[in-house]
């Protein structure tokens, strides 16, 4: 290779790093009311970065000190100190304090089982004073938004973990809802007309669509419709979120019946409802008769938190006391500190410059090269990160640099044998070629391993795991080309140069009969 | 060295059962007498609380507030304190979180402080309390599926290994795997490091890095056996040359992976210099030491015993 082809292919893989380095980790304002958020400060973050979204649940009866100071002498009179939360019989339906406390251990674990079964990176579950429940999930927050630069990805991610604790905190029974009174079955007069205010229950008036209307279920409080659904689950599938329920055979017959009923009825509407809480609405123009049911969801987010607290619900998983409603959710700073995302960061930054410099410093020149290998591959799993969404964890970010001493090792191993190869007095590109000769089936044994257990974490796992698993396939992945490539750019960049050996820090064996 | 180690390989395997078995017979007691065979850290643990909650538009940042609780708590050892704010900035809750160790009559006392001092800063509608949480831990659905997943690689690592080198090399890494997993739970029962749900996700790095380090030793072995220049040498001389030759390797990977996470964690130390903050490093570092055990000392103990099993071509 010339030297001058081997100077411009060098010069566009560094323009190309620098300009992908550039946007994926500065930040600046474009003008003074638009700003550019970089790559990196776009992917969303952990709790450990941006700590949680949290609410504290109270059962009816139970208030805060706050609420306590605000009633009148003779209301007070009614509750007792449960540590610094009140208790009052006589508001909570006659339930005793044992009988409260009793229920809300019970309802925490289930809470718990929620937000392990949603498959969160993090999440805690605590009893307060026995008498409430405390739960947090990640904000989910990138760090433009955590910082304030971005109101609007602040906003969106606030909802979502709030509404995430609004599904899984849901408390009450599953009841399939319409808002229509009577519902006339046919078109002429002699169709007979169904009056749902017959099934009438505790949450007709609760104003569950929000526009103060009334709602009524379907089918009486005495039946249990928790029996017609086996399971409930949710998956994305090119880009469309999809709730899919499988139901029984006694499921199939009721949802026939339901669904035929809600076709003749004004709004055509089927609300699913958990308690008081609207988790689906269902437009019924026609029969439903399958063993499936699949819904479009608006976003992934959305299909988790309703697939994981339906089936929840009709496992058996519901909640035993009546809560009052959430009325406030709050984000934290990061459980790690303030700044923890930016000094964990700088620490990423650290390690990859001190795999370069320890490259350069054994491997010359070819340090070099490979260090600018570690630095795409830093690049590939930045911009990985932000196009897959994943949301960045302490696992995931030692999995990020996993990844990074994967490559090196790899390199390391091929490079001791180019050494070795030396030794035996070939050639330079001798050498290189009979060492990734020898070396190729261990590197491919390598990448294969760990990219099928990448992928089986990937698809299997959920949480942080799932998460490992995915930035651990576009890393090995990423890893195995650039092996490649780094033997590329060795080619490319060791090409004007006139001593081979010395361009690596290697030493070819003299032979007697050489000199 | 490796020679040592595979004349002594019967003693090698012994330590590795030991270790865990130490390892198990202090998590089942601990079970029974310290609330849990693993002592479950941050989000699981239970935690006395002090909360100021604040809705004074004039301190939206909770800056006085802030200072306030700094004040009063800063002798009490507070593991944890967090900012948080409602839609629109209100209301504001200031958190401070103390181990059950704390004293109650400390915190009592801090609690009163507190109020008082906020009163008379003008913010008499603020609330201070202190709350005892009880946490609850179920982290049983990430590890079901997370085992599942690990399970289903280290099959697939021991039917690869079958194929590609020796029946007694895939089994052989089939126990390294057991024993990496072994020993990561046992050191996380012994050394009672605090454990979340970080650890599930630290259980498949060890499962991970030992796969790679098994890939390559086992890759130096099958190739010196089929090196015909070895054709007469002793199996066990070929398996302790190939435990060497790869232990430089070995060693970079188990280095370089526990100074990445020393670097990561001296940042995160400078960002809270909580101990807390430390707990998921001990659990990423009780990760590694593991696996360098497993590939550097039970990787060609075992094969020096199960690989009787395989035939070599002479």
């Amino acid at each position: 290779m010339s030297k001058v082809k081997s100077a411009i292919i060098t010069a566009i893989v560094v323009i190309a790093i620098v300009v992908a380095a550039v946007f994926g980790v500065a930040s600046f304002n474009v003008s003074a009311t638009q700003r550019y958020n970089s790559i990196a400060a776009s992917i969303p973050l952990g709790s450990d970065y941006t700590g949680y979204v949290f609410t504290t649940i109270y059962p009816e009866g139970v208030i805060t000190q706050s609420e306590f100071n605000a009633l009148s002498d003779e209301d007070k009179a009614s509750y007792v100190a449960e540590g610094d939360l009140y208790f009052s019989e006589e508001e909570s339906g006659n339930k005793t304090l044992e009988e409260i406390k009793e229920a809300v251990s019970a309802d925490a674990a289930i809470i718990s089982q929620r937000l392990s079964e949603r498959g969160l990176t993090d999440y805690y579950v605590s009893v307060r004073d026995g008498i409430s429940i405390v739960a947090g999930v990640p904000s989910g927050y990138t760090y433009a938004a955590y910082k304030g630069d971005s109101s609007t990805d602040r906003s969106n991610a606030l909802t979502l973990s709030a509404n995430t604790l609004g599904y899984l905190l849901a408390d009450g029974e599953l009841t399939l809802r319409t808002s229509d009174a009577s519902i006339t079955l046919g078109d002429d007069d002699t169709s007979a007309t169904v009056d749902m205010t017959q099934n009438a229950d505790e949450y007709t008036d609760a104003d569950i669509l929000g526009d103060g209307s009334a709602t009524y279920p379907f089918i009486g409080p005495t039946e249990d419709f928790t029996q017609y659904f086996s399971s409930v689950t949710s998956y994305t599938f090119g880009g469309t979120h999809v709730l899919s329920f499988s139901l029984t055979e006694e499921g199939r017959e009721k949802m026939r019946e339901i669904s035929s009923t809600a076709a003749y009825s004004d709004s055509q509407a089927i609300y699913m409802c958990i308690g008081d809480t609207q988790v689906l609405s269902i437009t019924s123009s026609s029969t439903i008769d399958s063993d499936t049911m699949q819904f479009s969801m608006s976003d992934a987010s959305v299909a988790g938190d309703t697939a994981t607290v339906l089936n929840s619900v009709v496992s058996g998983g519901t909640l035993s006391a009546d809560y009052r409603s959430i009325d406030t959710v709050l984000s934290s700073t990061a459980a790690g500190g303030e700044n923890a995302a930016l000094l964990a960061f700088i620490g990423c930054v650290v390690v990859l410059a001190a795999l370069c410099v320890a490259a350069i410093i054994k491997y010359k020149k070819l340090g070099g090269v490979l260090s600018l290998s570690f630095i795409i591959l830093a690049l590939v799993m930045l911009y990985a990160l932000y196009i897959l969404s994943v949301q960045v964890t302490l696992e995931v970010l030692i999995t990020c640099l996993g990844v990074l001493v994967l490559f090196a090792a790899t390199n390391l191993f091929v490079l001791n044998e180019v050494r070795a190869q030396c030794k035996t007095g070939k050639t330079m590109q001798a050498a290189i070629k009979a060492a990734y000769k020898r070396t190729l089936m261990g590197i491919i044994d390598i990448h294969v391993i760990i990219l099928v257990a990448a992928i089986l974490l990937a698809s299997v796992a959920v949480g942080a795991a799932a998460a490992c698993g995915l930035i651990l396939v576009v890393g090995t992945i990423a890893s195995y080309v650039l092996y490649w490539f780094t033997r590329f750019m060795w080619h490319t960049c060791s090409a004007p140069q006139r001593n081979k050996f010395a361009f690596g820090g290697f030493k070819r064996e003299v032979y007697g009969d050489d000199e | 060295m490796m020679n040592k180690i595979v004349k002594l390989r019967h003693l090698a395997i012994i330590l590795s059962v030991v270790i865990i078995a130490i390892g198990m017979a202090v998590g089942t007691v601990c079970h029974f007498v310290a609330g849990g065979f693993f002592n479950y850290g941050d989000e699981f643990a239970s935690y006395t609380s002090i909360e100021v909650t604040t809705s004074v538009p004039e301190d939206i940042f909770g800056d006085t507030v802030r200072e306030v609780v700094s004040d009063e708590i800063s002798s009490l050892g507070a593991y944890e304190v967090s900012f948080s704010e409602g839609a629109g900035y209100v209301p504001n809750t200031v958190i401070c979180k103390f181990y059950t160790s704390a004293p109650a009559d400390e915190i009592a006392s801090a609690v009163s402080s507190i109020e008082a001092r906020l009163e008379a800063a003008g913010m008499e509608d603020a609330t201070v309390g202190s709350f005892v949480n009880e946490g609850v831990a179920d982290g049983r659905h990430q590890l079901m599926f997370a085992a599942i997943a690990l399970a289903s690689a280290v099959a697939f690592q021991t039917i690869y290994f079958a194929l590609r080198f020796r029946p007694g090399m895939a089994l052989s890494s089939l126990c390294n795997q057991l024993v990496a997993v072994g020993l990561f739970a046992s050191l996380l029962a012994i050394t009672r490091c605090p454990v979340g749900l970080e650890a599930i996700a630290f259980a498949a790095l060890t499962v991970v890095l030992t796969m790679i380090c098994n890939a390559i030793f086992f890759d130096k072995v099958k190739k010196s056996f089929k090196d015909e220049a070895n054709a007469k040498a002793d199996r066990l001389d070929l398996i302790a040359d190939g435990a060497r030759t790869t232990a430089k390797l070995n060693a970079f990977v188990f280095t370089a992976a526990a100074i990445t996470a020393v670097i990561v964690a001296i940042f995160a130390i400078i960002a809270s210099p909580a101990a807390i903050t430390l707990a998921p490093f001990a659990v990423c570092l009780l990760s590694i030491i593991p696996c360098a055990f497993a590939c550097a000392v039970f990787s060609p103990a075992s094969y020096a015993l199960i690989g009787v099993i395989d035939r070599r071509k002479k």
